[in-house]
C-alpha cells in the first residue's frame, strides 16, 4: 500500500514524516524546528507591546496593574509571583473601577503576550456586545502585567464581582504561539482552587476563532450566573 | 440523554429495493476545555432488509402502493415504529427516478417513513451515496489512494472519483443490468430499453429486440460492448465517452491523479463471479461476466465492494445526515424545519449581500414574504471573521431581511465557525420576536434544499447542542447537460 506522505502531512501541523540523514534530522527540518522553538521562546519572554497598550488600552482608559513580579524575567523564574498583586494595588483599583458587578474582565499577558495582542481586538468587542445584549454588567476592564490565572480572582474579589474572567495568553507550543484561554470563576476569592474554574482554551484563528469564542464565553457565563457554580461543579451538572 | 440517532435508508431502484436501519452515535470531539464540537463517532448498520424486486405496473412504472406495503412489512418484521426514526433518506434511484410517477411514490413513502425522512434523487447524489456506502470513500481516506467507485445497478452506472477520501467528481451513464429482460422459460427477449437500442443499432445486432429468441453469443457480444463502454467512460480523457448520448451527466474530466483502483458496487457488481446466466431475468450476469473479463484483460486493479448490492442504501442511511457545529444559535420550539430552499451567497463581498440575496431569490423563484429560506454563507475563511466584518455582514443581512418583509425564521448556514457569534450580533440588530437560526460546520456544496432537525446533545449544557442537518435535492432527475 503506497501511502502518500505529503497528503498525510497536510492533515496535521505536527512534525511528522520529517525524514532524516543518518542519525540527525535534515537541515531544513532542523532549521524549521529551531525557528518555531525560537518563536515560542520569544512569546514566553515577550512583553505586551507599547503600541498595543497605547492604541487599545490607554485609548479606552483600561487601568493597568502589575503583579508581585518585578520584571518579565522575575515572572518567568518565580511563577507564584504572577498570581498575586499588592493589596495596595487592589485598593487603588477599587477607586477607579465600579464594583458589585456581574463580571470582572482581566486581560493578562500570561505566557504569550502575542496571544493577547492577536486575539483581543476581536474577542473583546464580541464580549462587550454579547454581555450588553444579555444585560450582564461588566464594569471596567483591567490589564494585569505579568499576570497568571489566579490574579483575576484576586482583582474580581476586591471589586466584589460575581464572576472573574481572565483572558490570558497560553503557554506557546511549537505549532502555535498565539493561543488564548479564558478562565472563568464564579464567586472568586482567596478560597478559589483550580477546579473552581471553567476554561475555554485554544482561542486563535486555527482553533476557535476569537469572535465565536467570545459568543461562547458570553453564553457560558450566562449559564454560570444562572447555576451559581463554575469549574468542575458546573461540569457535574452534565 | 441518548447520544445516538436512528436513521433509515430506503432505496427504490430500477430493479431492486431495500431498506437499512442504522445507528449514528455522536460525542464531543473537541480538545479538553476547548469550545465543544459534537461529531458522529460511529456509524453502524443495525438492520438490513432482504433485497426486494421493485414492484412495477404493467406499463413499467413503479407501483407506488405495493412498494409502500413492502416497506411497511419490513418495518413490522423488525418491530420498527416510525416514531423511533430520527432521520433518514428515501431515494428513488437509477432510471426509476425518471419514472413518471416518481413523485407519487415518494409521497406514498414519505408518509410512512416518519416525520423526518427526505425524498431525493439525482445522478450526482446517487453516485456519492454509493461511493460512501461501498466504503470506497473510507478506504481512500485511510490509504490516501485515488479510487473510482462505479455502482452498476439495473438502469445506470454511477461514477464517483475519490481522492484521499474526498469525492471530487461524479457522473452517471445510462447502462445497467436491466437494459434487456428475458423470459428463460420461453427463451425469448421480453424487453429492450431505449438506451440499449442505441448500442444495439450501433453494433447492428438487429436480432436483439423484444419477442425474439435469445441468442447467448449475441448477448455476450452486447455485454462486452457495454462493459467496454463503462470502463472507457471511466478512463477516457477529458470527457470523451464512446456513447455520449448515454451520459446522463457531464462526463468525468479525469483531471485528477491516476486512479489506483476501481471499486465496483451495485447489483451487477454483486454477480460478477456468477456462472449461471439464467439466474436472473435480465442482462445482469452477462454484464457482470463481461466486466470482469474486460477488467482482467486491461489489467485494471479492481475490487468488489463488501455488500455491493446495498452500497447506495447504506450510503443513504449512514451518510445523508450532518451534525452542525456545537456553538450555534437557535430556538428549539421552531424545529424541525423542512424543505428550506438554499440561497447561496458569497459572504466575503461586503456591500453586495442584499443584491446577491435578491438575485438568488429571483433565480430560484422564491417569494421570501411567503416562506423562509436558508441563506448559505460561502467564500469565508477563519482569518476573515473579525468582529467588524461579522457585524457588517449581520447589518446587511438584517437590512435585506427587513426590507423584504421576509418570513422568519431567518436561517443562516456556513461551513466556517461563526454561528454563535453571528447569532448574538443578529439578535442585537433585529427585534426580539424574529426567530433566528444560525448553524455552522455544514457543507452544502451539493444540494438545493435543507432540513433542520431537533437539537441533539451529549450533555445538559444548553450551549453544547448540535442540529442534525440534511442537505438534499428535491427535484427529480434533471439533466445537467
Amino acid at each position: 500500500m503506497q501511502l502518500r506522505i505529503e497528503q498525510l502531512k497536510a492533515l496535521t501541523p505536527a512534525r511528522i514524516g520529517v525524514s532524516r540523514c543518518g542519525t540527525r534530522p535534515l537541515t531544513a527540518t532542523w532549521l524549521s524546528f529551531r525557528a518555531d522553538h525560537a518563536l515560542a521562546r520569544d512569546a514566553v519572554h515577550s512583553e505586551i507591546s507599547a503600541a498595543f497598550l497605547n492604541e487599545f488600552a490607554s485609548a479606552r482608559q483600561f487601568p493597568q496593574i502589575k503583579t508581585l513580579a518585578e520584571s518579565r524575567r522575575d515572572f518567568i523564574l518565580y511563577p507564584p509571583k504572577g498570581k498575586r498583586a499588592e493589596q495596595s494595588t487592589i485598593d487603588e483599583l477599587t477607586k477607579v473601577c465600579p464594583s458589585e458587578i456581574d463580571v470582572q474582565i482581566v486581560i493578562s499577558d500570561g505566557l504569550s503576550a502575542l496571544a493577547v495582542e492577536e486575539n483581543l481586538t476581536d474577542l473583546l468587542p464580541m464580549l462587550e456586545y454579547g454581555f450588553a445584549l444579555s444585560k450582564i454588567k461588566i464594569g471596567q476592564i483591567v490589564i494585569a502585567k505579568y499576570g497568571r490565572v489566579a490574579i483575576a480572582d484576586q482583582i474580581a474579589h476586591g471589586l466584589k464581582a460575581k464572576v472573574a474572567l481572565n483572558l490570558i495568553g497560553e503557554r506557546p507550543g511549537l505549532s502555535c504561539a498565539s493561543g488564548l484561554s479564558a478562565y472563568i470563576t464564579y464567586n472568586p476569592g482567596p478560597h478559589t482552587v483550580s477546579s473552581d474554574r471553567t476554561v475555554v482554551s485554544n482561542i486563535h484563528q486555527g482553533g476557535t476563532p476569537p469572535t465565536e469564542a467570545g459568543a461562547f464565553i458570553v453564553k457560558t457565563i450566562e449559564r454560570i450566573l444562572d447555576k451559581k457554580v463554575s469549574g468542575v461543579k458546573l461540569q457535574q451538572l452534565g | 440523554m441518548s447520544n445516538a440517532l436512528i436513521s433509515v435508508g430506503i432505496d427504490i431502484g430500477t430493479t431492486t429495493s431495500h431498506l437499512v436501519v442504522t445507528r449514528l452515535t455522536f460525542a464531543n470531539s473537541s480538545l479538553v476545555n476547548a469550545a465543544p464540537n459534537l461529531a458522529i463517532t460511529k456509524r453502524e448498520v443495525i438492520f438490513e432488509s432482504p433485497v426486494y424486486l421493485t414492484p412495477l405496473t404493467a406499463s413499467g412504472e413503479i407501483a407506488a402502493k405495493q412498494t409502500a406495503e413492502l416497506i411497511a412489512k419490513a418495518y413490522d418484521t423488525i418491530g420498527l415504529n416510525k416514531n423511533d426514526i430520527d432521520t433518514g433518506a428515501l431515494i428513488i434511484t437509477g432510471q426509476s427516478a425518471r419514472a413518471r410517477n416518481a413523485e407519487e411514490v415518494s409521497a406514498h413513502l414519505a408518509e410512512l417513513a416518519g416525520g423526518f425522512v427526505v425524498e431525493s434523487a439525482g445522478p450526482h447524489l446517487e453516485s456519492a451515496l454509493a461511493a460512501r456506502g461501498s466504503q470506497a470513500v473510507d478506504y481512500s481516506c485511510r490509504t490516501a489512494q485515488t479510487i473510482l467507485n462505479i455502482d452498476i445497478g439495473g438502469g445506470t452506472s454511477n461514477y464517483a472519483l475519490i481522492v484521499s477520501g474526498k469525492i471530487v467528481e461524479t457522473a452517471c451513464l445510462n447502462i445497467g443490468g436491466r437494459m434487456l429482460q428475458f423470459d428463460w422459460c420461453q427463451n425469448t427477449i421480453t424487453s429492450v430499453s431505449q438506451s440499449a437500442k442505441i448500442v444495439i443499432d450501433h453494433l447492428q445486432l438487429n436480432q436483439l429486440e423484444a419477442g425474439q429468441t435469445i441468442e447467448i453469443d449475441t448477448l455476450h457480444q452486447l455485454a462486452r460492448r457495454l462493459a467496454h463502454t463503462i470502463l472507457a467512460t471511466a478512463t477516457a480523457v477529458a470527457g470523451v465517452s464512446s456513447y455520449p448520448e448515454l451520459m446522463l451527466t457531464n462526463a468525468l474530466t479525469n483531471s485528477q491523479p491516476a486512479i489506483d483502483e476501481i471499486w465496483l458496487s451495485g447489483g451487477v457488481a454483486s454477480v460478477i463471479d456468477e456462472d449461471d446466466l439464467t439466474k436472473f431475468g435480465d442482462l445482469g450476469v452477462f454484464l457482470g461476466q463481461a466486466l470482469r473479463q474486460e477488467l482482467l484483460a486491461q489489467a485494471i486493479p479492481f475490487k468488489v465492494a463488501p455488500r455491493a448490492i446495498r452500497a447506495t442504501v447504506i450510503g443513504a442511511g449512514l451518510h445523508t445526515l450532518q451534525l452542525s457545529g456545537s456553538t450555534i444559535g437557535f430556538a428549539s420550539e421552531n424545529l424541525p424545519l423542512r424543505n428550506l430552499k438554499l440561497i447561496k451567497i458569497d459572504a466575503s463581498k461586503n456591500g453586495t449581500i442584499s443584491q446577491q440575496i435578491n438575485s438568488q431569490l429571483q433565480q430560484r423563484e422564491h417569494e421570501w414574504t411567503r416562506a423562509p429560506v436558508a441563506i448559505v454563507l460561502t467564500g469565508l475563511s477563519p482569518a476573515m471573521l473579525s468582529f467588524t466584518f461579522l457585524k457588517q455582514l449581520a447589518i446587511e443581512i438584517t437590512q435585506s431581511f427587513v426590507s423584504a418583509k421576509a418570513t422568519d425564521p431567518l436561517v443562516l448556514v456556513s461551513e466556517v465557525d461563526l454561528a454563535m457569534a453571528l447569532n448574538l450580533i443578529l439578535k442585537g440588530l433585529l427585534t426580539t420576536d424574529i426567530r433566528i437560526i444560525t448553524v455552522d460546520g455544514i457543507n452544502v456544496a451539493e444540494g438545493d434544499y435543507i432540513d433542520i432537525g431537533r437539537p441533539v446533545s451529549a450533555s445538559a449544557d444548553p450551549n453544547t447542542q448540535s442540529l442534525p442537518i440534511v442537505v438534499k435535492t428535491l427535484l427529480f432527475y434533471k439533466s445537467d447537460k
